[in-house]
């Protein structure tokens, strides 16, 4: 059973809505800056990562950096009701970063895009190794291909972990695989 | 950066391969990450532009601009005119300036534009020295730069459809042609086209249906081989429809555009000719029939451009005879078609286009009872000419006490935009009576 409302606890409570709302409003004002400086350091630090798991993922340096723009446009859409700390925020970065190679990796499908780099007829022996790794990302199926782009991107186990809901154990004997998976397509490729 | 977090016992050569996977992506990341940041800032720009202000601050704001803004406004009506062409200057409408970035601040610069098209209020330009793509939602006074900091040539179907070309000669495939859809925000890139020569000409008559055109380089280039591809996906991809043309080409023509008022129906118009060509498509390109040109036609060897725009109408042709010494002369016309293009009927302009012979003359015949072009015969003070009749008439709206224009836009009857050799636009709003000089400039 509850005890009757004090008018002194009413008025507190009271109060405390106010300078809720009070509150907010201040929030929103500082926010709405605070929110833009958040976001601008966001993309300092995950755009890179983000760019380099794309590369990886889809094997075609331009696409990636579609991929990127677009990732961290929808981040600025849904930046203002992103709840979670600086941890999560990476997480959820890749969640969005992982939908969009999906959708260009069926775009290129449909389109046939030849990656110009394939094509290079003067490509340095530096070149032709990471051709040959990337054309190897690109044999492996969806989920190691993915785990590995997300690996070449420099996230950790634990990292990829969060992005994928999964332990950091699971990743990590599944990125066992993947690499060796990876090794296979390449000795066979030579 | 290496990871390897807690692999005790990992194989050596996997560890190996871990390290090359993790240096995979390092090349040229800086500058793709800051390539993706000025999509994004476009972005956040726009949002931001589009964004409601929140009613407790309006107050606040309406006292902390009105004021400021009233001194601007006064200080700028007696002392910022500016130079300007003819009485009664105009400006851009009201209630377009500039939107802001949040944060950072947006710094603004004066930038020099080239082409031009604008629909209403949006619209595209290419920035002079460039070809950098630049968006503009408020008229064309300000600009934002998007990613395509660099194109050879560029076509514009409206304010949200744009295509650019860059061309290497150098590289295997030497076209690369990236492609937007939501007005300059995100850009896609196109599998690389494997031509042989300088791209002269690329258009669209719909987001997916595009034909790319490109010529041999130099005077001394072999004559009657013109290359022609098409893209049924927007762009993405491309094959060579040229065939069909090739065969029915004439030997000794080197001057060659090509125009389409839909997905299937173009024509392919070819000038310096000893008589001037024209084919026709109806199946996008694939297969293409010579047509009679009009008997009326002047004689002698011509000039041909078609416009990369037809609003969905048989295309109306700038045609002018050449003089002395292969420049465009006297008489100056255009073809024009009254039967979906299967036959054509020669109309005299008043004057030879500006720019005809050099590129692309400044004329914009492309709706219809809405033609304008610039006559070039002062060059000191080009006159700009209006038609609502298809070009059986013209009025003289205006001469343009301005050295070097280069390019010409009409969104309407009453809006026109003409480009400067500057950069800077002239514009219009009463039907190309007046003109008020506008310094474009970029944000961000």
């Amino acid at each position: 059973m509850t005890a009757p409302a004090q008018p002194t606890l009413l008025l507190f409570q009271l109060v405390i809505v106010m300078n809720y709302e009070v509150g907010a409003i201040g929030v929103v004002e500082m926010t709405a800056d605070e929110r833009a400086e958040a976001f601008s350091r966001l993309y300092d630090r995950d755009a890179p990562v983000v760019t380099r798991f794309a590369r990886a993922a889809l094997g075609n340096d331009a696409a990636a950096q579609d991929v990127c723009a677009e990732v961290f446009c929808r981040a600025w859409d849904a930046w203002p009701r992103f709840r979670g700390d600086a941890g999560a925020e990476r997480a959820w970065i890749f969640r969005i970063a992982r939908n969009q190679v999906i959708d260009h990796a069926r775009a290129a499908r449909r389109a046939r895009i030849v990656p110009l780099e394939d094509v290079h007829a003067h490509a340095t022996p530096e070149m032709e190794s990471r051709l040959a790794l990337q054309a190897a990302l690109q044999h492996l199926d969806k989920s190691d291909r993915e785990l590995l782009s997300m690996r070449s991107a420099g996230l950790s186990h634990a990292e990829i972990g969060s992005v994928q809901r999964r332990s950091e154990m699971a990743v990590k004997q599944a990125w066992h695989r993947a690499l060796k998976r990876l090794r296979a397509e390449m000795v066979g490729d030579e | 950066m290496n990871t390897h977090d807690n692999e005790g016992g990992l194989d050596p050569a996997l560890t190996a391969l871990d390290d090359r996977l993790q240096a995979l992506g390092l090349k040229d990341l800086e500058a793709s990450v800051a390539a993706s940041w000025r999509h994004v800032q476009e972005h956040v720009h726009e949002r931001q532009r589009l964004r409601p202000t929140p009613w407790r601050h309006r107050f606040v704001v309406a006292l902390a601009v009105a004021a400021p803004v009233a001194i601007v406004a006064a200080f700028a009506i007696v002392s910022l005119g500016g130079p300007r062409v003819g009485p009664n200057p105009v400006g851009v409408p009201s209630g377009a300036a500039p939107s802001t970035v949040p944060s950072p601040a947006a710094p603004t610069q004066p930038v020099s534009l080239s082409r031009l098209a604008m629909w209403g209020q949006s619209g595209w330009a290419t920035e002079a020295q460039t070809g950098a793509v630049l968006h503009s939602g408020d008229g064309g006074r300000t600009w934002s730069p998007t990613t395509v900091a660099k194109s050879d040539l560029t076509t514009f179907l409206d304010a949200q459809h744009a295509w650019a070309a860059t061309y290497d000669d150098t590289a295997v495939n030497s076209w690369t042609i990236s492609i937007t859809k939501d007005g300059g925000k995100t850009w896609r890139h196109g599998a690389g086209i494997n031509l042989c020569c300088a791209p002269i000409q690329l258009l669209f008559s719909d987001p997916l249906h595009g034909w790319a055109l490109s010529v041999p380089n130099g005077i001394d280039a072999p004559t009657s081989i013109a290359f022609v591809w098409r893209t049924v996906d927007g762009g993405l991809t491309w094959m060579d429809v040229a065939a069909s043309a090739r065969q029915i080409l004439p030997l000794g023509c080197n001057r060659y555009s090509m125009t389409f008022e839909n997905a299937a129906t173009g024509w392919l118009i070819a000038g310096r000719c000893p008589s001037l060509f024209l084919a026709a498509t109806h199946d996008g390109g694939l297969t293409w029939h010579r047509q009679a040109p009009p008997a009326a036609l002047p004689a002698g060897v011509v000039e041909t451009w078609a416009p990369t725009s037809t609003s969905g109408q048989s295309p109306n042709i700038v045609v002018s005879a050449l003089d002395a010494n292969g420049g465009p002369a006297t008489p100056a016309g255009v073809l024009v078609s009254a039967d979906g293009g299967l036959t054509w009927a020669y109309r005299s302009l008043p004057e030879v286009p500006l720019d005809a012979g050099k590129g692309e003359p400044l004329a914009d015949l492309g709706r219809p009872g809405d033609w304008w072009f610039i006559g070039r015969s002062d060059p000191a003070a080009p006159a700009l000419y209006h038609s609502v009749d298809g070009g059986r008439t013209w009025v003289r709206t205006a001469t343009l006490h301005t050295k070097g224009l280069t390019w010409l836009d009409a969104t309407d009857v009453n809006h026109v935009r003409i480009v400067t050799d500057g950069g800077k636009l002239l514009y219009s709003t009463d039907g190309g009576k007046t003109f008020a000089e506008v310094d474009p400039l970029t944000i961000g």
